[in-house]
């Protein structure tokens, strides 16, 4: 069975500082995997490689089979991995469900906008299906559906960004950085609500995690990545209980 | 009472031509982080293709036609200054535009010619209202604006395409993540725009007649109505242009027309000055390292044999060249004191000055008239009031960089291009206050400078002059590359890759930029002081705005930061300047009669050339990227690695 996303040996530089350095990473359909390191270790350099917004020095990245390497953003969400950016990064002038629609228009965005715009048209109601599906989830974004999207808290904007990742239909989600900024009660939800997701509909997320608990109790598997390579794979139970992981990110002494 | 309202009649009209400009400014600058230099280019294509459809076509269809010509070749401005995938910056971006209006005005003049067109606008029939004249078109084109402003608006809330542009806006970034392509998306902001100011344009030649020039002061009067609102929202950039058409009316109905632009720009400095109180330019995220990037430096002492070398030779060489050639060697080296201050400015802050053909003037008219004398009273000319000419050439940089320091000290602490059209409006104010202040400047016929530039004695003129500018700018490079290898240059050298960054380590970002921006004044000041005893002579034909533009175009040829390359770049501009004069002074080319404009199409249209091609593919200049290619070229003969790649690794 192919991989969902299947990375291999990539190189990301910038500059003539090396960012990854021949990382390898495959997510099958309806995983869950956490990419856990420190600051600076490549995680986000990595999840930005994916999804097209940083071209790769070298190595390939797959999605179902096919070579997305270097391809724009736009591609990658048609071919269905959709990030969540760090921070949210919510469009705050436009009410929230401004925001939620833009998620779907960017699905049927190609370079053309008036073939784009018509496609998106063709799709209206679909879209529509597709947002009370979203409104049914998260209710709370269709309280705030006509609040402009910088007027609401970090935790809705984060559900926001989320909800819009999801209104292009995406095979799997990659989301950076998930809790950060946001109170531990908040990032409980959220996650129950991507676990939910992940089980219901079966969609696949590639999580970069600070917090290395919220990572592992989340996600069925784990990458460790140290200064650009991968120092540990495994299933998250397994990865916990190494002692090296243990002390470096779960803040404790050997188990 | 009525004069009042005529001119607020007449100053909603022409302010709402502004309006529309300043709105289409807004969309792009806001989609795509881009300020449109260009814009004004398709006010004058709306107005210059009605012109030619309106004896054969209703005046409607005339005017649709030209705003879909002028989206149409907007849409190909946005392809070629949005660039390649993450190649072009921001910056680049900028200068692609300039570029894009120096070669559209090269065209215009070359279909057109030079003189200014208008036609009849909807009715010659003016409306007596209570002794208020009111021309239907007046009425015409402020309804059309407001009604375009709002049309506009509920585009950019309503539509998924509007909300797509608005999304843009908010975070790029955000907007390719989600999938949408932020490139068709600035294509689609550009035409929206393009066919904006080709309606104000189309709307405003019967009332003002349009030639291929009136593009800047368009551009330069549409960034000011923007700029009321801080560039971010239409319906301020609606009620900046209703501003400034009023005032500018004010000026001409109760002080003196000739400073309607004048004042109305100035109130325009001062509001941006004003609103840059409480912002901080330490915001601004802009990395110039694409442009830039630092040299190894060769050891001091090495560097300051090598240009001591070069500087003798230089000024060896002024005293073997035929008199003729003798002025366009001297011009060489007074531009490269000026390219020498402006690429440390685009370079190291990030910064572009289309201005520094204005500090050169100032340079060159306080040498001038600080030597004449002056006496209000009876014309200028006071020999008993002038002083010494050598003090008075020492005089010009200091009067050039005061006057940069009052406009940079609020304009650099304010992220953006704000300065580049600051120094435009400077130059067009500085050209005009020439005409404006006949009784010092001598207006169009200039100053004659009778007493020489003497010292101990020795007259400096000729060749003499020559090899004097090229010992300063020998001087002037010593200083510059130490200043790159300082302490403080290293810190430029932080500005440059990264100011957010430099902020956060403690480099005062606006302090520095505006010390740079000094700097570049001053080597323009003495340039102009000098140009002045080049000839004995300064008038306002030495200092067109294409002159800033001319200055611009040498820094890109010689890579943005590269003061080696700045000199080089001038050399080769004046020289390439100096043979497309003599090709456009010829009657035929290739068997193709030639134009009178000829020259001034020549040089614009390869100027703006130069500055597209250069940012699209050699991002670093073009005289390194000959460099690269060479040193590449050496190192596959020699199988060696080459100095640059050793020193990479």
């Amino acid at each position: 069975m192919t991989a969902l996303v299947e990375v291999r040996d990539l190189v990301v530089r910038y500059g003539p500082a090396v960012a990854l350095d021949g990382v390898s990473l495959t997510l099958g359909p309806g995983e869950r995997v956490a990419l856990v390191g420190a600051n600076g270790a490549g995680k986000t350099s990595l999840l930005n490689a994916v999804c097209g917004v940083v071209r790769p020095a070298a190595g390939t990245v797959r999605i179902a089979g096919d070579d997305v390497t270097g391809r724009a953003p736009t591609h990658v969400v048609r071919r269905g991995v959709t990030q969540v950016p760090e921070g949210r990064q919510v469009f705050p002038s436009l009410p929230v469900e401004a925001n939620l629609l833009l998620g779907a228009f960017g699905r049927s965005f190609r370079t053309e906008i008036l073939t784009s715009t018509l496609r998106f048209a063709r799709r209206r109601s679909e879209a529509r299906r597709q947002l009370e599906r979203i409104y049914s989830l998260l209710p709370k974004l269709y309280e705030l559906r006509d609040r402009p999207a910088g007027r609401t808290s970090g935790g809705e904007q984060q559900m926001v960004a989320i909800g819009r990742a999801l209104m292009a239909e995406p095979r799997a989600l990659a989301i950076d950085e998930l809790s950060l900024g946001l109170a531990p009660i908040v990032v409980e939800q959220l996650a129950r609500f991507l676990l939910r997701l992940n089980e219901e509909d079966g969609v696949a997320i590639l999580l970069v995690e600070q917090n290395a608990v919220l990572a592992f109790d989340l996600c069925e598997r784990a990458y460790v990545l140290e200064t650009g390579r991968i120092a540990l794979a495994g299933d998250s139970a397994e990865i916990r209980d190494r002692p090296e992981v243990h002390s470096a990110y779960l803040g404790g002494g050997p188990a | 009472m009525t004069t009042f309202v005529q001119l607020v009649v007449v100053g909603l009209s022409t302010g709402s031509a502004f309006a529309l400009v300043g709105i289409g400014l807004v969309l792009v600058y806001r989609t795509t982080g881009i300020v449109n230099f260009a814009q004004g280019v398709f006010a004058v294509i709306g107005g210059l293709v009605t012109f030619r459809l309106a004896d054969d076509l209703p005046l409607a269809v005339a005017m649709l036609v030209a705003i879909l010509v002028a989206g149409v070749l907007s849409s190909v401005l946005a392809v070629v200054a949005v660039g390649f995938r993450g190649r072009t910056t921001n910056l680049a971006s900028i200068i692609i535009t300039l570029g894009a209006s120096f070669l559209a005005e090269a065209l215009l003049l070359l279909e057109f010619g030079d003189i200014p067109r208008t036609y009849r606008g909807v009715s010659d029939h003016a409306w007596n209202i209570h002794g208020v004249l009111v021309q239907p078109q007046y009425v015409l084109i402020a309804a059309v604006a407001l009604a375009a402003a709002v049309g506009l608006t509920l585009f950019l809330r309503r539509t998924i395409v509007g909300q797509a542009l608005v999304a843009c806006s908010d975070s790029r970034r955000a907007a390719e993540l989600v999938g949408l392509n932020i490139r068709s998306l600035a294509v689609v902001a550009f035409v929206g725009a393009g066919a904006l100011c080709a309606l104000a344009g189309s709307l405003l030649a019967p009332s003002s007649p349009m030639t291929y020039s009136s593009d800047v002061a368009i551009t330069v009067n549409g960034f000011a109505a923007a700029v009321f609102g801080g560039l971010a929202s239409v319906r301020l950039a609606l009620l900046g242009g209703y501003a400034l058409g009023i005032l500018e009316q004010f000026v001409v109905g109760y002080i003196n027309p000739q400073y309607s632009l004048i004042i109305a720009l100035i109130v325009m400095l001062a509001l941006i000055g004003w609103r840059s109180r409480g912002e901080i330019a330490a915001a601004g995220h802009q990395a110039h390292a694409a442009v830039h990037r630092a040299r190894v430096p060769w050891p001091a002492p090495v560097r300051l044999g090598l240009i001591a070398a070069a500087t003798v030779f230089a000024c060896w060489l002024a005293y073997q060249l035929a008199p003729f050639d003798v002025s366009l060697y001297d011009r060489m080296g007074l531009y490269a004191l000026v390219a020498v201050g402006l690429t440390l400015l685009m370079g190291f802050a990030g910064q572009i000055s289309l201005g520094q053909g204005a500090f050169f003037l100032i340079g060159a008219y306080t040498s001038a008239i600080l030597t004449v004398g002056i006496d209000p009273d009876r014309r200028l000319v006071d020999p008993e009031a002038g002083i010494s000419p050598v003090l008075a050439v020492l005089a010009a940089p200091v009067v050039a960089a005061a006057i940069a320091a009052v406009i940079g000290l609020p304009l650099l602490r304010l992220r953006g291009h704000y300065l580049a059209f600051a120094t435009l409006s400077l130059h067009l104010i500085a050209f005009s206050l020439l005409y404006a202040w006949d009784r010092f400047s001598g207006g169009q016929y200039g100053i004659s400078v009778t007493k020489p530039l003497e010292v101990g004695g020795w007259v400096v003129r000729g060749a003499n002059h020559a090899a004097v500018v090229w010992a300063l700018v020998g001087l002037v490079l010593v200083l510059a590359t130490n200043l790159v290898h300082s302490r403080v240059g290293r810190a430029l050298q932080a500005l440059a890759t990264d100011e957010a960054s430099a902020a956060a380590s403690g480099v005062g970002v606006a302090s520095y930029k505006l010390r740079l921006f000094v700097l570049a004044a001053a080597l323009a000041g003495i340039g102009g002081g000098l140009f002045t005893f080049a000839f004995q002579f300064v008038s306002p034909e030495a200092f067109p705005v294409v002159l800033s533009v001319e200055f611009v175009v040498m820094v890109a040829v010689g890579g943005l930061g590269n003061v080696y390359g700045a000199v080089a770049g001038t050399i080769a501009i004046l020289y390439l300047e100096q043979k497309l004069r003599e090709l456009g002074a010829r009657d035929a080319l290739a068997g193709w009669s030639l134009p009178d404009a000829a020259p001034t199409v020549f040089s614009y249209g390869v100027f703006g050339l130069i500055l597209i091609v250069i940012m699209l593919f050699f991002p670093r200049g073009l005289l390194p990227a000959l460099g690269d290619v060479t040193a590449r070229a050496t190192a596959r003969i020699s199988r060696r690695p080459s100095r640059a790649r050793a020193s990479a690794s």
